[in-house]
């Protein structure tokens, strides 16, 4: 507990402190026998009064009163000052979010037309269940478009994945989504596409769990500057985690098998869209890679934390009204 | 202050009362003295308060009123004043002002009546540090000098009120039967008191006066009540508390009903007197009283 201006208790606190002390001074002279004045009322033989047990309890009430009026109006006073400082909690905080990032890559080629919005939606479904994870999504056909980079924001994540469905479903609104991705030569580069996601990952100086979703069936058609395999090497030399999906159009084919081989090669694993098991089982497999915390630098939280400062204000309050209350009967 | 107490002491016989009660007063106070002798004076009408044996029947049977027969006084009577100038007497007194106000209120009206009838004034007044005595003397300018002095001695800054030692000067010091004033405030007559009075009552005739303490508890609650004897703050909200009221009244009219029984045990007229303003009943009520004691 820290106050934000300790100079005006300080200062405050001083000038009341020192008008108390002259009160009570100017007190403990008048306490001194003193002689009834022109303003007081002198009385004699009060004797008879003060011996009354009944003014003897009246002086009691009085003297508690006083003592609890005192009390209240130090402990007002005081709560009242130390609330005018301020008195604010500092927190020193290092806010760090620990995450994986995992982009999902997404084959737009016109082999892969038919499946696109049912791969969107079983990304979709992915996304529900990161909880935290960095999630980006790149979309390829002869050249990879960045759709979206890794982000945490998954409300924008729900958003995006939903343009993209529409877009894949044949909605001609968004036909701009595919802008960008006729680039290269050819069409359905598959190893230059998933070189663009392996390449998507950012601070790659830090070792983090990466993981890509790639959905592809394989079938190149031009020249990548990539094949898959150089890709691959790409991907386990950073790292990288290739989990596959695959709608295996024709059952598995040559192709089919090789981008299994490959993708297993990277750690990761290969799934066929139709594998029911397909989703949680990705999801499983990058949830059980060890998530590594980024940390920001670290920040001073200061805030106001006025509630014992009110609280024994307020306390002093009700206790001055009691104390008041019928004061002269 | 430039007014004479003795005028005012006046105005209070003259202004608040007519002619009649005047005379009426007047007719107390030779009662009370036995200031009669053989030597008849002359005859006058009778007024109510002469002494019904002074009434001369073969006289009042040859006129159509009562007559009294006036007599010479064979000798001066002496009245003392005893007053206690002491600061309890510089309070207040029931009626608001200080109770040294009404004290000489009542001692001059008496003193003055004294000195209309021809008799010799002094005064003993004192407080704990000590008596002090002025000389027995028959004249207003002397009469107006005790009150002055009474006046004078009763301060707030004054020594505490000590009756028992200013009545033990008495008795030890005034040899010369007289008529005692004594006029104190509401205390409380101790054995001690009594006993001395007794004495007293042996020596001369005693009539006593007593001027009643304000009461703390219906006091303004805008000033501080604070004690003469030891300069104790009675707290407002405690003094003014209704139960503290009650009880205090009690105990207020119980010890006035203790003084009262201790001076008749000791046959003491007593009166009672609170305000400057009911000073001539109270000094009435006293010498009525004294008159009918004596007979």
């Amino acid at each position: 507990m820290e106050l934000r201006y300790p100079g005006l208790l300080l200062v405050v606190g001083g000038v009341v402190l020192a008008l108390l002390t002259l009160l009570a001074l100017s007190a403990v002279r008048r306490r001194r026998p003193r002689r009834a004045g022109p303003a007081d009322a002198a009385v004699a033989n009060s004797g008879l009064l003060t011996a009354l047990p009944e003014y003897r309890r009246a002086l009691r009430h009085h003297r508690v009163r006083l003592l609890l009026f005192s009390l209240s109006a130090v402990l007002l006073g005081g709560g009242a000052l130390v609330g005018a400082a301020r008195p604010v909690a500092v927190d020193i905080e290092r806010p760090s979010t620990r995450n994986r990032d995992i982009v999902l890559c997404l084959d737009v080629s016109g082999s892969m037309a038919p499946y696109d919005a049912e791969l969107v939606r079983t990304f979709s479904r992915l996304a529900t269940q990161f909880e935290g994870e960095r999630i980006g999504l790149l979309i390829f056909n002869s050249s990879a478009v960045t759709v979206f980079p890794l982000t945490d924001d998954y409300e924008f994540i729900r958003d995006e994945l939903h343009i993209a469905l529409r877009s894949l479903s044949g909605d001609r609104e968004f036909e701009y989504f595919f802008a960008g991705t006729f680039n290269g030569a050819g069409t359905s580069l598959i190893g230059d596409g998933l070189a663009s996601c392996v390449s998507a990952f950012d601070r790659v100086d830090t070792s983090r769990a990466r993981s890509v979703v790639f959905a592809t069936d394989n079938h190149v058609a031009g020249e990548p500057i990539m094949d898959l395999e150089e890709a691959t090497e790409m991907a386990v030399a950073r790292r990288v985690r290739v989990y596959g999906l695959n709608p295996e159009e024709w059952g598995q084919d040559e192709q089919s098998i090789t981008m299994r081989d490959l993708v297993c090669s990277t750690a990761g694993d290969y799934y066929v869209m139709s594998d029911p098991a397909a989703v949680d089982g990705i999801v499983a497999a990058v949830t059980a890679q060890e998530a590594t915390t980024i940390e920001s630098a670290p920040r001073r939280l200061v805030g106001d934390s006025p509630a014992l400062a009110i609280a024994f204000a307020g306390l002093g309050l009700a206790g001055l009204i009691t104390a008041g209350r019928r004061w002269r009967p | 202050m430039t007014t004479p107490l003795l005028t005012r002491v006046k105005s209070t016989l003259f202004v608040h009362s007519r002619r009649r009660s005047r005379t009426l007063i007047e007719g107390e106070f030779a009662s009370v003295f036995h200031g009669r002798s053989l030597d008849f004076d002359d005859l006058r009408d009778y007024v109510p308060g002469d002494e019904v044996r002074d009434i001369d029947w073969k006289a009042t049977a040859r006129h159509s009123a009562p007559l009294v027969r006036r007599y010479v006084a064979a000798r001066k009577q002496n009245l003392m004043l005893v007053v206690d100038t002491g600061r309890g007497m510089a309070a207040l007194a029931k009626g608001g002002e200080p109770k040294k106000e009404v004290a000489i209120a009542a001692a001059g009206l008496i003193g003055y009546l004294a000195y209309r009838h021809g008799d010799l004034v002094g005064l003993v007044r004192g407080d704990s540090s000590g008596a002090v005595a002025h000389e027995l003397r028959g004249s207003e300018a002397h009469l107006e000098r005790l009150l002055r002095a009474i006046h004078d001695a009763t301060r707030l800054d004054a020594s505490r009120s000590e009756l028992a030692a200013l009545l033990g000067w008495v008795a030890r010091n005034v040899r010369r039967r007289m008529l005692l004033l004594v006029v104190a405030d509401d205390l409380e007559l101790d054995d001690q008191l009594a006993g001395l009075l007794r004495r007293l009552q042996v020596q001369h005739e005693v009539l006593w006066l007593t001027v009643e303490d304000a009461d703390p508890t219906v006091l303004s609650t805008t000033r501080a009540a604070v004690d003469v004897s030891d300069h104790h703050v009675l707290p407002t909200s405690v003094r003014t508390d209704p139960r503290v009221r009650a009880a205090y009244a009690e105990a207020a009219a119980a010890r006035a009903r203790a003084t009262a029984a201790a001076l008749d045990d000791v046959r003491i007229s007593h009166g009672r007197v609170g305000a400057t303003s009911d000073v001539l009943t109270a000094v009435f009520g006293l010498l009525e009283r004294q008159r009918r004691a004596v007979r």
